[in-house]
């Protein structure tokens, strides 16, 4: 058993508030992400929950058990950290048994213990080779045997792959992924990469500014983001917002989508499912958000979902699926279409908009309609 | 990147000229340099006739050690006639553990200075760099006062306690330097695996200091060993340094100057700071310039 609770924690250097009110609980054996970009908190709150920084206000519980004034090493917390942190005097071997060593542990357990967490990350014959002699995939794996050794009832992950390339983060994503399902430990994971935070996270918490702005699984966030700026960090090629009139037109509620055909100025009318939420607003504007997939080539003869024909400025083939450069309300916009269905660029083509998928934002305060 | 020599171009008539110039440059440093030592050691090792007989320059007619045993041991300073050799050894006694302890505190200080920022620290240490600032001629009434109050003054020990406490401005300087480049998350890791602020740095911390460490030595070893007002003021007779023995040595006048015995008094004072930079001069250099711990 290992719940992490956080309540109302506060933490300001100097005159900058880095936290500011934070509630978070995390369940037993739950993987969550802290995601955000450079500066939003997200560091120091798995420092606040190491240890490693006393916290201002708040109170932080482990296991239901405040633990405010209790040193990191009685917290029975693992960190792995960003630069891996090995200390470069020791062997791999001795680096990894070094918590244990500190712990008091006698010297054949600890080899033994050290062999079997060797074994399970694949780095046994790197066991008596200094840090300086083995590549940053190799390291990252001695600096998770750090972590694995101890038996933690908690891990966190200060950004660890952020030093690695494409290929291997790929493949390290994928081990502590693993790693999770058969250790069922909890863990906390800071990053600012949303594709490692949807793809591992069972939650994601997304900071900005200190405050969390939303907290839930991948899809949740995905499909349902909270603000604007949830939407538009989640997502890649990011959401595309348009300013919109939401209108009433033979009474079907609708906004109004401003595009370009042949070079001139055409609207498209695309229809909204009847709400109370949305009748407040008729006649006022709003902020539509449209997924790059949202905006698609039609595959069928038949849809229910409005079409809009329009100029194509750019293509952007990624393998899978092409890009295509639009501009919607003056702004250019991103839609993702099957490579087979692609134009060529300047020649305009109909794309049908997933009108079930559509985020509404209020445009003052960018909160989701609804 | 290229090597600059191969670069297109880089091996014309100008840069020939220009190559002659900073040889000759430096040969003629290297000669202004020298050219004293080369005098000592030669006249060292003449006998008293050969120096009168004047030509400064010349090699010695053989090689004579005479003037550097009588210089080690039975050279009269003062009323004792028994040569360097036991101020030499007064000097070792100094040194040896003055520059062991200071280079320790030092190395403790500026591990606790950088690495564990705790508030006030940098006004800690700027008042600590003062001391590399305060010349050693303030100090001496208060520290003969000090001493006297302790009741090492005209010893040995009182010297290595006045040593130690001067050399650790410069040693914490040396460290804590050394240590800012040092990245905060080691001693993050070394906190979740356990350690605590001493293990920390007896563990990690002390061993990658090796290069500082022989910076710190060098240069504390030829502060202490070299240094003359301090032995001077709080010593006297049996328990003086070298170079105070060194000075009253060829202060002590008998009959005749003997060029040869002082010259060779004086490269034996010398020589120990020689040898260790001989022996570490290469950790020195790195040393200064090495910041970044790999790993």
């Amino acid at each position: 058993m290992a719940t992490i609770s956080i309540e109302h924690a506060s933490k300001s250097f100097g005159s900058t508030d880095v936290l500011k009110d934070i509630s978070l609980d995390v369940k037993d054996g739950e993987f969550l992400v802290l995601l955000g970009a450079s500066g939003c908190g997200k560091s120091t709150l798995l420092n606040i929950i190491a240890g490693l920084e006393p916290i201002a206000d708040g109170i932080i519980r482990l296991d239901g058990e405040v633990v405010n004034d209790v040193h990191p090493k009685n917290r029975d917390i693992a960190m792995v950290f960003q630069s891996y942190a090995l200390y470069p005097n020791m062997t791999v071997e001795r680096n990894i048994a070094f918590g244990l060593e500190m712990r008091k542990i006698s010297k054949a357990e600890r080899k033994a213990t050290v062999r079997e967490v060797a074994s399970t990350l694949q780095i046994e014959h790197l066991l008596s080779r200094k840090p300086s002699q083995l590549s940053g995939g190799q390291r990252q794996r001695v600096a998770m045997g750090r972590a694995l050794v101890r038996r933690p009832k908690i891990f966190l992950f200060d950004e660890p792959l952020s030093n690695l390339d494409a290929k291997l983060r790929g493949e390290m994503r994928t081990e502590i992924k693993k790693l999770h399902q058969t250790l069922k430990a909890t863990m906390v994971y800071v990053t600012h990469d949303q594709i490692e935070a949807m793809t591992l996270a069972d939650r994601i918490a997304i900071m900005k500014d200190g405050e969390i702005q939303q907290i839930g699984t991948p899809q949740e966030i995905y499909s349902k983001p909270a603000n604007m700026y949830v939407a538009g960090f989640v997502g890649a090629p990011p959401m595309n917002f348009v300013d919109v009139d939401l209108v009433k037109r033979e009474e079907q509620l609708g906004v109004i989508l401003p595009a370009v055909l042949r070079g001139k100025p055409v609207d498209y009318f695309l229809p909204l499912p009847n709400s109370e939420q949305l009748h407040a607003r008729e006649n006022t504007k709003i902020i539509l958000g449209l997924r790059p997939e949202m905006i698609t080539h039609n595959a069928f003869t038949q849809t229910v979902n409005p079409e809009i024909a329009c100029d194509v400025e750019l293509l952007e083939p990624t393998g899978a699926d092409t890009l295509c450069l639009i501009r919607l309300a003056n702004h250019p916009a991103k839609a993702r279409i099957s490579p087979l269905f692609a134009c060529t660029p300047g020649e305009s083509m109909t794309f049908t908009i997933d009108m079930a998928r559509v985020c509404l934002f209020d445009a003052e305060s960018e909160e989701l309609i609804g | 990147m290229a090597e600059p020599k191969t670069l297109p171009g880089a091996n014309g008539k100008r840069h020939l000229l220009g190559r002659i110039f900073i040889w000759t440059l430096l040969l003629a440093a290297a000669v202004l340099y020298l050219g004293p030592i080369y005098v000592v050691l030669s006249t060292s090792l003449k006998d008293l006739a050969e120096i009168r007989a004047g030509a400064l320059l010349d090699l010695p007619h053989e090689l004579n050690f005479t003037a550097w045993r009588e210089a080690w041991s039975s050279a009269c300073i003062g009323v004792r006639c028994e040569g360097l050799r036991p101020y030499f050894l007064n000097s070792v006694i100094m040194s040896v553990p003055s520059v062991a302890i200071s280079t320790l505190i030092g190395a403790l200080s500026g591990y606790a200075l950088s690495l564990f920022r705790f508030r006030g620290a940098n006004i800690i240490f700027a008042l600590m760099l003062f001391g590399c600032f305060i010349p050693f001629q303030i100090v001496i009434l208060p520290m003969a006062q000090t001493l006297g109050y302790l009741g090492i003054a005209n010893s040995i020990t009182g010297l290595i306690v006045v040593h130690t406490i001067y050399g650790i401005s410069f040693t914490t300087l040396f460290f804590r330097n050394y240590y800012v480049s040092v990245p905060q998350e080691l001693v993050r890791a070394a906190t979740m695996d356990g350690a605590g602020f001493f293990r920390i740095f007896w563990h990690i911390m002390l061993p990658l200091s090796i290069p500082i460490i022989v910076v710190s030595v060098i240069w504390q070893f030829t502060q202490v060993w070299n240094e003359f007002l301090f032995g001077a003021s709080f010593t006297s007779g049996g328990s003086q340094p070298v170079t105070v023995a060194l000075n009253n040595l060829i202060n002590s006048t008998t009959s005749v100057k003997q060029y040869n015995v002082d010259m060779a008094a004086a490269l034996i004072a010398a020589a120990p700071t020689l040898v260790v930079y001989i022996i570490a001069g290469r950790f020195f250099v790195r040393g200064l310039t090495a910041g970044a711990v790999k790993g």
